[in-house]
């Protein structure tokens, strides 16, 4: 038995809104799902497991059409899906109302049950979020039937406001395979055994590293999971390194170099650090212009040796104002100081 | 502190060059470019170090500018120097790779230790910038008396504000005043995009709301409709039921009557003459008449309530259209609901994850920068503030030979000579009692600042504006202070005048001949 394992879609959702890209990021959400049903097709997937989230908010009923017609395209394998915190299922939410294609299940129940799958000979429990938020463990207590056949829970949670999960409790319950989401970070709690498929697509800035699905089997022998990577942008941070030989330019150049290597299609938080020649004042609106940029922060400090102006300036105001504030370690305090100094020679004349 | 001799092994110009000072008085006489200033430098650089700046700024720093025109293998030279009674022999190679320094107590035979800040103990813990603003003197840069003016008022200022007389605190104040102003427009401007794509989210709220109340006033329309239709209908559900009964009936009826009388007709003609009475004749032909009647009757009253319920079925059918349509309004209405509570929620993350934190950050430095140099600077200002007027007053009435008794520095640092009991503005003093303030003022701030070591004197043309008499008395001064003091300069009143006064001195010249 062959499965495909994904979550948080978070189809409509509009990530950076007030970024040029944004509408096309919107539209890469659905493109992704789109070609994820495609591969189910090509490679004959026998079950497809949404573990929530499908939609970013309440789903609206040409969206569920949409996302039936997918369904449809695909009617040798078995869709299993719940509701997530995003798309939770409130008294009149549309999920309920509406008619589904036959190889298509819900389990909307607010406690987990079970489905049986005859044709793979596969048992799926799930259960679905009906508030945004649920604190406790909505899978404490589930366990596998005991009859025939594979046995696969279906997930959604991992924090303290979202059904903290017990790993352990859970591996011990002995589901061939828990499929989880609600959390975007992609990771393998339990070989081949726990894992969360991550978003498909990274929906905000905070979502870096790969996203895509998992990919799974079941047989006698056990379960096989791989994580296949899937989406088609992702988040960089792109750390760039400054020395006080560098200019506006020279960074530019470098950060420019560094995106086309590493795809124009990504969008970077670019970040320069290391020590910049005092009298460099980087513009960082500059480099948003480079690509999709959707942050520059500049954490380098200007390459000022301290202990020399300290020695130099002792006894005025320079000086005292090194020794009062030049050894802060607090981030905020640091810039503050960098500022002032500058100002100070600056208007000193020393720069 | 005092400075023995001087060797410079080479540095800019000048190449194995020795000068021998005395405890007292030193005129180094030279024209301009004969490398009075070069001397200066070195002995800054010998005393403090040569600072070399990073990056791209190296190539125009004090570093390159004075490496040694003939290189023989050395860039820097020798102090010997006199403290506490003791000969200490200060070294120092300026060169980039092989730079050191070396600090030998002659008298002792004793190395020291420069990290240890036996250095420092030498110069009494001052610091480049306090050398610099105290006992190094050169000439007010301005040329016009208002300027000079100025130019001391804002020294004193500076002074005053940041133990510095060249650091102006209001102007790294501005600075950062223009930065945060900078920082702000950028803010709003990122503000204004966001404030754009705001508006995009809201205007489609507002649509979606009054399409809501469109659909709702519709779906009133519908309903009132639909209540009126129930209201006015001639017959009730029931009765439109219970009226197809009957006409179903009626018509079984008539049926069943006409069955009957075609039996009871065919029974009449086959048995007509065997039935023995007439009057039974009569009775068979009155029934099958009385048969037909009734099953007209039945017929008759079966059509007239069909039409009657042609009439009723037309009023259901607009009925049941209401229904479906009230029924369409309300499923349209729940997903324009359902849409706009998206939107509404997407907005308020929308709002939530609003602004940069990165600008506030930066903002806050700023602001938070601004204070600390405030306060330092006002701490300053009251400490130094104090004893400078006292101490200035002092030297300044000594060096005009009483002839002001006192200085008076009020709030925004204007000056102000008391003289004869009058308060003169310095505004309408000559050049040279501004020069001499100046004077004054330095030798104050050493006073204040150089406690723990008297450090020698530099003057740098720092008499070119006096006129003799004034020379004289900056002199005797000078002489009576007790100091070491270096007199640079390019003219020869210094040498007369300490000749005719008959203080000693010694003189070294400085051609550019005499150069290497």
């Amino acid at each position: 038995m062959r499965f495909i394992h994904l979550a948080d879609v978070h189809l409509g959702a509009q990530p950076d809104l007030g970024y040029p890209w944004s509408k096309k990021r919107e539209e890469q959400i659905w493109e992704s799902f789109r070609r994820v049903i495609a591969e189910a097709a090509e490679e004959k997937t026998d079950l497809l497991i949404i573990a929530g989230d499908l939609f970013h908010r309440q789903p609206l009923m040409w969206e569920l059409k949409e996302v039936n017609y997918l369904f449809s395209t695909i009617p040798d394998t078995s869709v299993v899906l719940i509701a997530g915190n995003h798309d939770y299922l409130k008294k009149d939410s549309s999920y309920l109302r509406f008619v589904w294609n036959d190889n298509v299940t819900g389990l909307w129940g607010e406690s987990c049950s079970s489905v049986y799958l005859p044709k793979i000979s596969t048992w799926v429990y799930g259960c679905s979020y009906h508030q945004r938020e649920v604190r406790e463990n909505l899978y404490r207590d589930v366990r596998p039937n005991g009859k025939d056949g594979f046995h696969i829970l279906i997930g959604h949670g991992g924090d303290a406001s979202h059904s903290p999960l017990d790993i352990g409790k859970l591996q011990a319950a002995g589901f061939d395979y828990a499929a989880l989401g609600h959390i975007h970070k992609p990771q393998i709690l339990a070989e081949n055994r726990i894992a969360f498929s991550g978003a498909l697509e990274p929906i905000d800035r905070n979502d870096t590293g790969p996203h895509g699905f998992i990919r799974g089997s079941c047989d006698r022998k056990g379960t096989r999971i791989s994580f296949v990577p899937f989406a088609s942008c992702s988040y960089v941070p792109l750390d760039i390194p400054v020395t006080e030989e560098d200019t506006q330019y020279s960074v530019e150049q470098t950060v420019r170099s560094e995106i086309e290597s590493r795809g124009a299609q990504n969008i970077y938080k670019v970040a320069l650090c290391g020590v910049r020649s005092p009298e460099i004042r980087f513009a960082a609106e500059r480099f948003a212009k480079l690509g999709q940029v959707i942050e520059t922060e500049n954490r380098t400090r200007p390459g000022y040796n301290i202990k020399e102006l300290q020695a130099r300036y002792e006894g005025s105001l320079i000086g005292e104002y090194i020794r009062l504030y030049g050894s802060s370690e607090d981030e905020a305090e640091r810039l503050a100081f960098d500022y002032g100094l500058e100002a100070l020679l600056e208007a000193e004349g020393a720069l | 502190m005092k400075i023995k001799n001087i060797y410079i092994r080479g540095f800019g110009k000048f190449h194995r060059k020795q000068i021998e000072c005395s405890d007292g008085i030193n005129l180094i006489c030279g024209e301009n470019g004969g490398g009075k200033t070069t001397l200066h430098t070195f002995l800054c650089c010998m005393l403090f170090g040569i600072r070399r700046k990073r990056g791209r700024a190296a190539a125009t720093d004090t570093y390159s500018r004075y490496e040694p025109w003939e290189f023989d293998g050395n860039y820097g030279g020798a102090l010997d120097i006199e403290s506490g009674g003791k000969i200490f022999r200060l070294e120092r190679s300026f060169l980039k790779d092989r730079g050191n320094t070396r600090l030998v107590c002659e008298t002792d035979g004793e190395l020291l230790s420069i990290e240890d800040g036996d250095l420092d103990m030498l110069l009494g813990g001052v610091s480049e910038t306090v050398f610099e603003n105290t006992v190094f003197v050169g000439q007010l840069k301005s040329r016009t008396e208002e300027g000079l003016v100025r130019e001391l008022q804002n020294y004193i200022a500076n002074y005053q504000g940041s133990g510095d007389g060249s650091l102006d605190v209001g102007k790294a104040l501005e600075i950062l005043r223009a930065r945060r102003k900078e920082m702000e427009a950028a803010q709003r401007e990122e503000q204004s995009v966001r404030a754009e794509q705001g508006k995009k989210l809201t205007s489609r709220m507002q649509f979606l709301e009054e399409e809501n109340r469109r659909l709702a006033d519709e779906l009133e329309e519908v309903r009132g409709k639909l209540k009126q239709e129930m209201f006015h209908k001639k017959v009730p559900y029931e009765q439109v039921r219970r009226a197809k009964q009957r006409v179903h009936r009626d018509f079984k009826w008539a049926a069943a009557c006409g069955g009957g009388m075609i039996l009871l007709a065919a029974l009449t003609v086959m048995l007509f003459y065997k039935i023995p009475s007439v009057i039974i004749r009569i009775g068979l032909s009155a029934a099958c008449v009385c048969m037909a009647a009734a099953m007209i009757h039945f017929v008759r009253r079966g059509r007239g309530e069909i039409r009657e319920k042609e009439e009723d079925s037309s009023q259901e059918e607009y009925i049941r259209m209401l229904k479906w349509q009230a029924e369409h309004l309300e499923r349209n209405m729940t997903q324009k609901t359902q849409e706009l509570e998206n939107i509404q929620n997407a907005y308020r993350e929308f709002c939530d994850s609003g602004g940069d934190d990165e600008s506030s950050r930066k903002l806050q430095a700023v602001s938070l920068a601004m204070e600390r140099i405030q306060q330092l600077s006002a701490g300053m200002q009251k400490e130094l503030g104090k004893y400078l007027q006292k101490k200035v007053s002092d030297i300044f009435c000594e060096i005009t030979g009483g002839k002001y008794t006192q200085v008076l520095v009020d709030e925004d640092f204007s000056l102000s000579l008391y003289q004869d009991g009058r308060c003169i503005p310095l505004a309408q003093e000559s050049t040279g009692t501004v020069e001499q303030l100046y004077f004054a003022f330095r030798m104050a701030a050493e006073e204040l600042l150089c406690r723990e070591e008297t450090l020698p004197v530099f003057l740098d043309d720092a008499f070119a504006m006096y006129d003799a008499k004034r020379l004289r008395q900056a002199l005797i001064w000078l002489e009576k202070s007790g100091r070491q003091v270096f007199i640079f300069t390019c003219q020869d009143r210094e040498e007369k005048i300490l000749d005719e006064l008959g203080i000693s001195y010694r003189k070294t010249e400085m051609t550019k001949e005499k150069l290497c």
